[in-house]
C-alpha cells in the first residue's frame, strides 16, 4: 500500500480524528492485508533488485515494510558489488520517494524550455509518439540512450533498424569509447577488460579514476581492499599517476602528479626502462612492438615532459618489473585529452610486457552471456554521440526533425562546445523518458516517465569489470508510484503501434518476456543451467538476484593487435590567457549529475573537499595567492566556450597550473533540491575530441579564473559564517514535507 | 530522559475508533486462541494481525449475516484490493526511539493481559496500561530481572 493510499484509506477509516502531537500518522495505525504476504504488518522483508544508478549494475536488497522500500544494502551474491553499495545506490529511495518525480506522462503547455507541462494520459502519450514517428521521414528520427551493452540498448538498435533510422547513440562516460579502442589496440579485446587488482601486487593506474564514482565503485573498492589487505603475507601497492588528486590518488600508495596529456609519455618511458632491462621475455617484447614499434622516450625526457622527477618514474618502473604481479591500467582524464587514445594503449600496453595476459592479479578479457544476441541486428554499429550532435546542428547528415532521448540527459552532460543545447532547440519534436525535468526533459514536447529499478521488472547484465558474466534479475520489489515504466517496455509499446512492418518485429508482450525467451533460447550456455527447465532456471535465478558466471570461464585477451598512434602533445582550448588546465571529474556527491536532486547526496559531504550543497572549483594555495583568491570565495571560471561561477576551494593536494570541478551541478530544474545549485562544468567544456575517435576531449579546456567576492560555502565539520541558514524542507514522500533539514547553505 | 510522548495527554485515551466494531470477546469465547490471529507474537516483532482472506475463510460461514461481518465482507470483496486500516490501540511513539520486540516477552512469559489487559473479555479493544510510560516497562523489568540497559530497548 502506497503512503497517499495509506493516508487516503485512514481518513476513510477513522474520520478525520486527531494526531496531533503524537508523531507520524504511520504509528497510530496498523493495515490490515487483503492477501497473506511473506511477512506480518510492520515486519520487513528484504527483496532482491538491480541498482541502475551507473552503469556498473550492482546487485541490491530492498528493505520492504508494508509495501513500502525502507532500506537499500548490497546483494553478496552479486559478483560485481558482493554486499557493498555506494552511496548513490543507498539514496535510489530519494529517487523513488522524491516529491518531483514526474509519475504522469507530461506534454509541453508552453514555450519548450519554459518548465510549462501539462498532464496527458498514457495511452495518449503513446499514440502521441506514434503519431511522432509516423510525421517524419525515417532518417529524421534520432534515438539517444543509455543503456549500451545491454537488452535495453540492444531493443533501440533493433527499433531504429525497424524504422529504417540511423542507429542510436548511447550517452556514456566519454572516455569509455576511447578505453574500449585502446583496449582493442593494445589487448585485442573488443569491449573494456577485465582487471584482477585484487590479486595483483602492485598496481599503476594511469589515470584511471577506479575508487571514483562512474565505474563499478563499489567493485574496485572492494578489489582495492582485497589487494591491500586480503593476503596477510602482502600488502599490495597502488600508484596513481594523475593530475588531480582524486578520491583513488588520495587512497594510493605513491601519488604522480603528472602535466595533464602527458600521462602516456610517463607509461611510454616505464616501457622503455622495462624493456632496457633486459628482464622481458622476446615474445613479449616483440608483441609489444607490435603496439609500439617505435622507441620509448627516455625516463629524463618523460621527467621533463611530464613534470615528475626522473628518479620516481624509475622507482615505479622498478617497482612493476619486479613486482611477481604487476599490474597496469589506464583511463580518466588520461584518455580525455587529444591524445587520449595514445595515452591509454601506452598505459593498457605495459601489461603485454609485464606478461599479465589471462594471468592471475592480470588481464582478462570481458565476460558476457551474449544475450543481445538475436536481439539487435545482425550488424550493430552505433552512431557516436558527436555524430548525433553534428546532425543536431545542422552539420552533417541528416537533420534531425524528432528525437527520442530514452533515460539520458545530454543537454546537461555533453561539453557545451558541441551546441547541444541551442541545436535542440530547433529539433521539431522531443521526446524524452525520464524521471525527472532535467536538462534534456526540460526542451521536450512530450515526456514520459519512467519507473525506478525498484518498481518494475529488471535485467541488466553488468559491463566486464567483475571478470564474470553477471545478469542481475528481479522483479519489481514495490508497487509503481505512477504510471512510470522501464524504457525497454515503454518502447515495446510503441513499437506494437506502429505499422506491422514494425511492430511484427516487437512480438514481446513485455520486457519481462524479452528477457524470459531470450534466457530460454540461451538455456544451454546459461551457467549452471544443466538440467533445468528455462521456468525452474529463472526462479532459482530470480531467488539469487541474477544469473552469474563462473571464474574458470575467464580468458585471456588475445594481445595487440596493431599499433598505437604516436604520442603527440596533448592539444587545449584556450591561449595564455587561459592559464589552468580544467579537470572536470565525477564526486561522489552527484556523481554524473544523478545525485543532484537527492538531500542525502547534496548534503553528502566531498570526501576530499568537504564541501556541501553546491559546487566548487578547487586550486593550489600558489595559484590562489597570486590571483588574490581566497578559501570559500566566489569565483568566476571562464572558458572560451563559457563562463561559471562558484566557489574557490583552496588545496594543497592540487597541481599548480590546474584546476578541477565536480560534473552534477548547476540544474535548471531536476527537482528543488537541485536547481539552481551550483554550475555546470561541462558549459566550460569544448568542442575537442579525442584523436582517432569521437569521444570528447573533456579534459582539453583551459580556463582563466577571476575572484567575484567573498562567499558563502557549505562545508562538513566548519562553521557556516554566511548569515541567515536556508531552511530545506526534506520529506520522506510527496506529502510530507512537514519535517524541515536545516541546512547551513545558500543557493550558488 | 525526553524519550517520552510529547504533546499527549497524561491520561489513557478512550479506545479509537475503528472501520469494524470487532469483538475481541467473542472470538475468545469461540476458542479462538490470541496466536490464531497474532500469530507472530512469539516469534516476531510484531504480533501481527491476519489477512484479510483469512478472516474471510471462517465469516463466509460463521455469523455472515452479521452486520459488522457483513461490512467486512463487502470491504474485503469489493475494495479493490485496499486494505483494512485499523487504529493501534497501544501506541509507542516513533520519538521514543524504542524498538519494541514481542516475541522476548512472551517468551519470557508475560502475559498478554500484563500490557493489554484482559482483552479476552473487552467487547472494544481499549488501553488499560500507558505502554509510553517508561516507569512501567522499567518497573517490570526490574521486578523480572530484566535488562534496564537503555540500548535494550531504544535505538
Amino acid at each position: 500500500m502506497r503512503r497517499r493510499d495509506f493516508v487516503k484509506a485512514t481518513s476513510v477509516a477513522a474520520g478525520a480524528t486527531l494526531l496531533e502531537g503524537c508523531g507520524s500518522p504511520e504509528e497510530q495505525f496498523i493495515v490490515q492485508r487483503v492477501r497473506q504476504t511473506p511477512e506480518l504488518p510492520g515486519e520487513s522483508g528484504w527483496r532482491f533488485s538491480v541498482c541502475r544508478q551507473c552503469a556498473a549494475g550492482c546487485g541490491i536488497v530492498v528493505r520492504v515494510v508494508d509495501g513500502d522500500a525502507k532500506k537499500i544494502e548490497g546483494n553478496q551474491a552479486h559478483p560485481v558489488n558482493k554486499g557493498g553499495v555506494c552511496a548513490l545506490g543507498h539514496s535510489l529511495l530519494q529517487e523513488l520517494y522524491n516529491p518531483d518525480r514526474i509519475l504522469q506522462a507530461q506534454r509541453s503547455s508552453g514555450n519548450r524550455g519554459s518548465g510549462a507541462f501539462e498532464a496527458v494520459a498514457w495511452d495518449d502519450a503513446i499514440a502521441q509518439v506514434v503519431s511522432a514517428i509516423g510525421a517524419v521521414p525515417a532518417d529524421r528520427i534520432a534515438i539517444v540512450a543509455s543503456d549500451r551493452s545491454g537488452l535495453t540498448g540492444a531493443l533501440w538498435r533493433r527499433f531504429a533498424a525497424a524504422l529504417g533510422a540511423p542507429a542510436p547513440a548511447f550517452l556514456e562516460a566519454p572516455e569509455l569509447e576511447v578505453e574500449r579502442r585502446a583496449a582493442q589496440l593494445a589487448l585485442g579485446t573488443t569491449d573494456l577488460p577485465y582487471f584482477d587488482i585484487a590479486n595483483a601486487d602492485c598496481v599503476l593506474s594511469i589515470g584511471a579514476p577506479i575508487l571514483d564514482p562512474g565505474r563499478s565503485q563499489v567493485h574496485f573498492t572492494r578489489a582495492f581492499a582485497d589487494m591491500r589487505r586480503a593476503r596477510p603475507t602482502r600488502r599490495g601497492r597502488f600508484i596513481q599517476a594523475e593530475a588531480r588528486m582524486s578520491l583513488t590518488a588520495a587512497n594510493a600508495d605513491v601519488w604522480l602528479p603528472v602535466r595533464p596529456g602527458t600521462e602516456g609519455v610517463l607509461a611510454r618511458a616505464i616501457a622503455g626502462h622495462i624493456l632496457a632491462s633486459g628482464s622481458v621475455p622476446a615474445d613479449a617484447a616483440r608483441r609489444y612492438r607490435v603496439l609500439f614499434p617505435g622507441d620509448a622516450p627516455s625516463t629524463a625526457d618523460a621527467a621533463t615532459q611530464c613534470d615528475v622527477p626522473e628518479e620516481r618514474i624509475v622507482a615505479v618502473a622498478e617497482e612493476l618489473r619486479t613486482a611477481e604481479r604487476g599490474l597496469v591500467i589506464g583511463g580518466g582524464s588520461a584518455a580525455a585529452h587529444s591524445n587520449g587514445l595514445a595515452n591509454v594503449a601506452a598505459a593498457l600496453g605495459l601489461n603485454v610486457l609485464l606478461g599479465n595476459l589471462g594471468r592471475v592479479g592480470g588481464v582478462f578479457a570481458p565476460a558476457s552471456l551474449g544475450l543481445t544476441r538475436t536481439v539487435e541486428p545482425s550488424n550493430p554499429a552505433d552512431s557516436p554521440i558527436a555524430e548525433l550532435a553534428a546532425r543536431l546542428r545542422g552539420e552533417s547528415g541528416e537533420p534531425v526533425e524528432l528525437l527520442i532521448v530514452a533515460d539520458a540527459d545530454p543537454v546537461h552532460a555533453l561539453p557545451a562546445g558541441w551546441g547541444i543545447r541551442e541545436a535542440i532547440g530547433r529539433v521539431q519534436t522531443v521526446i524524452v523518458l525520464s524521471s525527472f525535468r532535467d536538462d534534456t526533459a526540460l526542451q521536450a514536447n512530450l515526456i514520459l516517465p519512467l519507473a525506478t529499478e525498484l518498481e518494475r521488472f529488471e535485467a541488466y547484465e553488468s559491463p566486464t569489470s567483475a571478470g564474470v558474466a553477471a545478469l542481475g534479475l528481479a522483479e519489481a520489489v514495490v508497487e509503481p508510484m505512477g504510471d512510470g515504466q522501464h524504457p525497454a517496455d515503454i518502447l515495446l509499446a510503441v513499437a506494437r503501434a506502429l505499422p506491422e512492418s514494425v511492430a511484427s518485429r516487437f512480438t514481446w508482450a513485455s520486457y519481462e518476456a524479452l528477457v524470459r525467451a531470450r534466457v530460454g533460447e540461451d538455456l544451454a550456455r546459461m551457467p549452471g543451467s544443466a538440467g533445468a527447465t528455462a521456468s525452474a532456471y529463472l526462479s532459482a535465478a530470480i531467488d539469487r538476484g541474477g544469473i552469474f558466471g563462473d571464474a574458470a570461464a575467464m580468458s585471456a585477451p588475445s594481445g595487440p593487435t596493431g599499433a598505437a598512434p604516436e604520442l603527440p602533445g596533448a592539444l587545449s582550448e584556450g591561449g595564455p590567457e587561459y592559464a589552468f588546465g580544467l579537470l572536470p571529474f565525477a564526486s561522489v556527491k552527484n556523481g554524473d549529475g544523478r545525485g543532484a536532486n537527492r538531500p542525502w547526496l547534496q548534503e553528502h559531504p566531498d570526501p576530499l573537499s568537504t564541501v556541501m550543497w553546491g559546487s566548487w572549483v578547487e586550486l593550489s594555495p600558489a595559484d590562489a595567492a597570486e590571483l588574490g583568491i581566497h578559501d570559500g570565495d566566489r569565483v568566476r571560471v571562464e572558458s572560451q566556450t563559457g563562463s561559471v561561477e562558484t566557489h574557490a576551494v583552496i588545496d594543497p593536494a592540487v597541481r599548480p597550473g590546474v584546476v578541477s570541478m565536480p560534473l552534477g551541478h548547476g540544474y535548471a530544474d531536476n527537482g528543488r533540491y537541485a536547481q539552481g545549485r551550483g554550475a555546470n562544468v561541462m558549459a566550460l567544456v569544448g568542442a575537442g575530441r579525442v584523436d582517432g575517435t569521437t569521444a570528447s576531449a573533456w579534459a582539453a579546456t583551459r580556463v582563466r579564473i577571476t575572484r567575484v567576492g567573498e562567499g558563502t560555502m557549505v562545508r562538513f565539520g566548519r562553521r557556516y559564517e554566511g548569515g541567515e541558514p536556508e531552511l530545506i524542507p526534506v520529506g520522506w514522500a510527496p506529502q510530507q514535507t512537514s519535517q524541515l533539514v536545516q541546512i547551513r547553505g545558500a543557493r550558488v | 530522559m525526553a524519550l517520552v510522548m510529547v504533546g499527549c495527554s497524561d491520561e489513557l485515551p478512550p479506545p479509537p475508533p475503528q472501520p469494524i466494531a470487532f469483538s475481541h470477546s467473542v472470538h475468545i469465547e469461540n476458542e479462538i486462541e490470541c496466536t490464531r490471529c497474532h500469530e507472530g507474537v512469539e516469534t516476531q516483532a510484531q504480533a501481527g494481525l491476519p489477512a484479510m482472506a483469512a478472516c474471510a475463510s471462517c465469516h463466509r460461514r460463521q455469523a455472515a449475516d452479521h452486520p459488522e461481518v457483513v461490512k467486512f465482507m463487502e470491504q474485503y470483496a469489493n475494495g479493490n484490493g485496499e486494505p483494512m486500516v485499523w487504529r493501534k490501540v497501544h501506541v509507542i511513539p516513533t520519538s521514543a526511539m524504542v524498538h519494541f520486540k514481542h516475541s522476548p516477552h512472551v517468551r519470557a512469559g508475560v502475559d498478554c493481559a500484563t500490557c493489554h489487559g484482559d482483552v479476552g473479555s473487552m467487547t472494544v479493544a481499549q488501553q488499560v496500561v500507558d505502554v509510553a510510560n517508561m516507569g512501567w516497562c522499567l518497573d517490570c523489568h526490574r521486578e523480572q530481572d530484566a535488562s534496564i540497559d537503555c540500548m535494550t530497548c531504544h535505538h
